[in-house]
């Protein structure tokens, strides 16, 4: 009997990433430098804050645009309303008229966040590396794309969960987030709320993930929708690689995690369907454990016999209501 | 030479092979592919040609001299005839005849339905949760196939008869491996195409009476109001005659055939405000039809 295989995990090499500045810089990486995550290849100076002063403005006397000043120092008046620089910047005006305050640029750096080797540069913009990913599957994921921290929280229990949103990351915005077995609706408004880069479950409700999308939050779900649990293989890789830079990949249902050059993808071919026989790792689908996972325990000319993952029960199963799981 | 056809449905996948030694031989195997599950790994193309092998190997095969030929979901339409079957196709939340594409309505806020996008390979199981789709038009012998009906059960007969809404007399069949679909190189050999027969469908809106004279010359007289369904047993291969007096369906008189279902009366009105009515009755429906199947 021969069932599909679902590849939850798969090491990629020859991945291409592109990494460019925000504004144009220098470069100073070569064609064929190998390079680490937190690298410096490059760098411009950046204002990151920028307040819009409108054109009813009125200049501090003494002060004039383009005079760098310090944070605290009064810079003018809209009406009755003091403006106080709230970070060191500085005073400009557009040719319309607006007055606008902006902070002194600061060097921002480029760095790879993957291993790779440099294979192209477009100079003073980005650079493209040659790197190689372990790539977990999603089953459903919402469309965008995120890069940045992995944070990843115990399975365990949905209060916990909680509990880390709301204690323990001071900064989840940006972060790619994976909050347990199935997503709450109150992780999930919680997480809109601190501008989560994206969240990563074992499953959700079709209503979840709907709302997800309306509240513009990345979503990746590894098992299917409903009430399922995360793979015990796809929890026990992400916990490794906890707090790693990492890539959301949502229109191509993936999530990437860089890996150290040398890491070699395995020689064998993909296997598309698979023999059942005792051991393999199982996904089923029957109404008393839809979405589980086990492991086949014994196979019969009719029927297959599935141990689940909690170890006590075995269940009778039949194809279509089974997928391998690699 | 030996020949080797496949239909590649939505759900799962058919074969048919013939050599000039053996029979037909028919295989189904209950996968397909889902580009949700597996685009980051392999190709459709991929995967089909993995389960061509497989149904090489299961055949014995030599795969010198094999005459293979596809058939697509996208092209099925072409590969339905012209004779006097009427092949109404239940694959994955869809219908296809000769008339065309039909969808089945579903509410993909639901957990279960948005699942099938992604494991397109799981069967509909609880078909009644589903309203009634597309009215067909179907001509007189209706034969019933696709991802479906591989597993039959109660609930799904009743969904096979909810699809006929036109009035009429049909015979009724059921394909469970696609033969129909796959059978032009049992064309060529003469082989004839055999679907099981579920019966004969009196589809008859409304109050309705009908005389059912079998060939022992027992009769059976049957009186229902509108939005009933019933089934009064008739073995498969028996000939009976019908007389049947309806409110839509006039009066007619012709011969019938029996089948898994027997003669099926359906008076009820299956599209339009009449039609919410139903649902309250299905669950009465579905447990006549298991009666039914049991005396089997």
């Amino acid at each position: 009997m021969y069932i599909p295989v679902i590849t939850k995990i798969k090491i990629t090499n020859g991945i291409l990433v592109e990494r460019d500045l925000p504004k144009p810089g220098e470069i100073t990486t070569a064609v064929g430098d190998k390079v680490e995550p937190s690298q410096k290849i490059g760098s411009t100076k950046v204002s990151y804050k920028i307040i819009n002063l409108g054109n009813k403005f009125r200049l501090k006397r003494g002060l004039s645009f383009g005079n760098t000043v310090s944070k605290g120092a009064v810079l003018g008046s809209t009406g009755i309303k003091k403006f106080k620089a709230p970070f060191k910047g500085i005073l400009y005006k557009n040719d319309l008229g607006s007055c606008y305050f902006k902070s002194v640029s600061q060097d921002y750096w480029l760095l790879p966040g993957v291993w790779g080797e440099i294979v192209d540069i477009k100079e003073g913009i980005s650079v493209l590396l040659k790197t190689q990913t372990k790539d977990m599957q999603f089953v459903a994921s919402t469309p965008g794309f995120v890069s940045g921290e992995l944070i990843v929280f115990p399975n365990p229990s949905e209060l916990l969960e909680m509990e880390y949103l709301n204690r323990y990351l001071k900064f989840a915005s940006g972060k790619i987030i994976y909050v347990g077995d199935c997503l709450s609706p109150m992780v999930l408004e919680r997480a809109a709320a601190l501008n989560v880069g994206a969240l990563l479950v074992g499953s959700a409700s079709a209503h979840m993930f709907d709302e997800a999308k309306r509240l513009k939050i990345n979503l990746g779900i590894f098992s299917g929708f409903g009430d399922m649990k995360t793979p015990s293989s796809v929890y026990f890789e992400l916990n490794e690689v906890s707090h790693r830079y990492v890539f959301f990949y949502g229109d191509k249902g993936k999530l990437s995690i860089p890996l150290p050059v040398g890491t070699e993808e395995p020689k064998t071919k993909r296997k598309v369907l698979k023999f059942v026989k005792k051991g393999i790792d199982v996904q089923i689908f029957i109404s008393k454990a839809y979405g589980s996972y086990g492991i086949v325990d014994r196979v019969t000319k009719s029927s297959i016999f599935v141990r689940l993952e909690n170890g006590e029960d075995i269940v009778e199963v039949l194809p279509p209501y089974i997928f391998a799981i690699e | 030479m030996s020949k080797l056809y496949v239909y590649f449905g939505v759900s799962a996948t058919y074969s048919l092979y013939v050599d000039k030694d053996s029979k037909p031989k028919f295989d189904v195997f209950r996968y397909a592919y889902s580009h949700q599950l597996y685009r980051n790994h392999f190709s459709e193309e991929e995967f089909n040609q993995e389960v061509v092998n497989l149904f090489i190997k299961k055949y014995k095969a030599k795969e010198t001299g094999l005459e293979k030929q596809f058939i697509y979901q996208s092209k099925l339409q072409d590969n339905l005839g012209k004779d006097s079957w009427f092949p109404i196709i239940v694959n994955h939340l869809n219908i296809t005849t000769r008339q065309g594409n039909y969808v089945i309505p579903a509410d993909f806020s639901t957990d279960y339905i948005s699942n099938l996008s992604i494991f397109n390979d799981i069967p509909l199981d609880n078909v009644s949760e589903f309203g009634v789709p597309m009215p067909l038009k179907p001509s007189k012998d209706i034969v019933f196939m696709g991802d479906l009906v591989i597993k039959m059960d109660p609930s799904k007969y009743l969904f096979l008869l909810d699809l006929i809404s036109t009035v009429g007399i049909y015979s009724i069949n059921l394909d469970q491996k696609c033969e129909y679909i796959l059978r032009k190189p049992l064309v060529d050999m003469k082989f004839p195409y055999t679907a099981v027969s579920l019966g004969t469908l009196v589809n008859s809106p409304g109050p309705t009476s009908c005389l059912i004279e079998t060939s022992v010359g027992t009769k059976q007289l049957v009186e229902l109001k509108e939005n009933d369904l019933v089934f009064i047993p008739l073995e498969n291969m028996s000939v009976a005659r019908i007389v049947v007096k309806g409110q839509s369906i006039g009066s007619v008189d012709t011969k019938i055939r029996g089948g898994v279902l027997g003669v099926v009366i359906d008076t009820r009105y299956k599209s339009g405000k009449n039609s919410r009515a139903l649902v309250k009755s299905r669950a009465v429906f579905i447990s006549r039809i298991k009666e039914g199947l049991s005396k089997i």
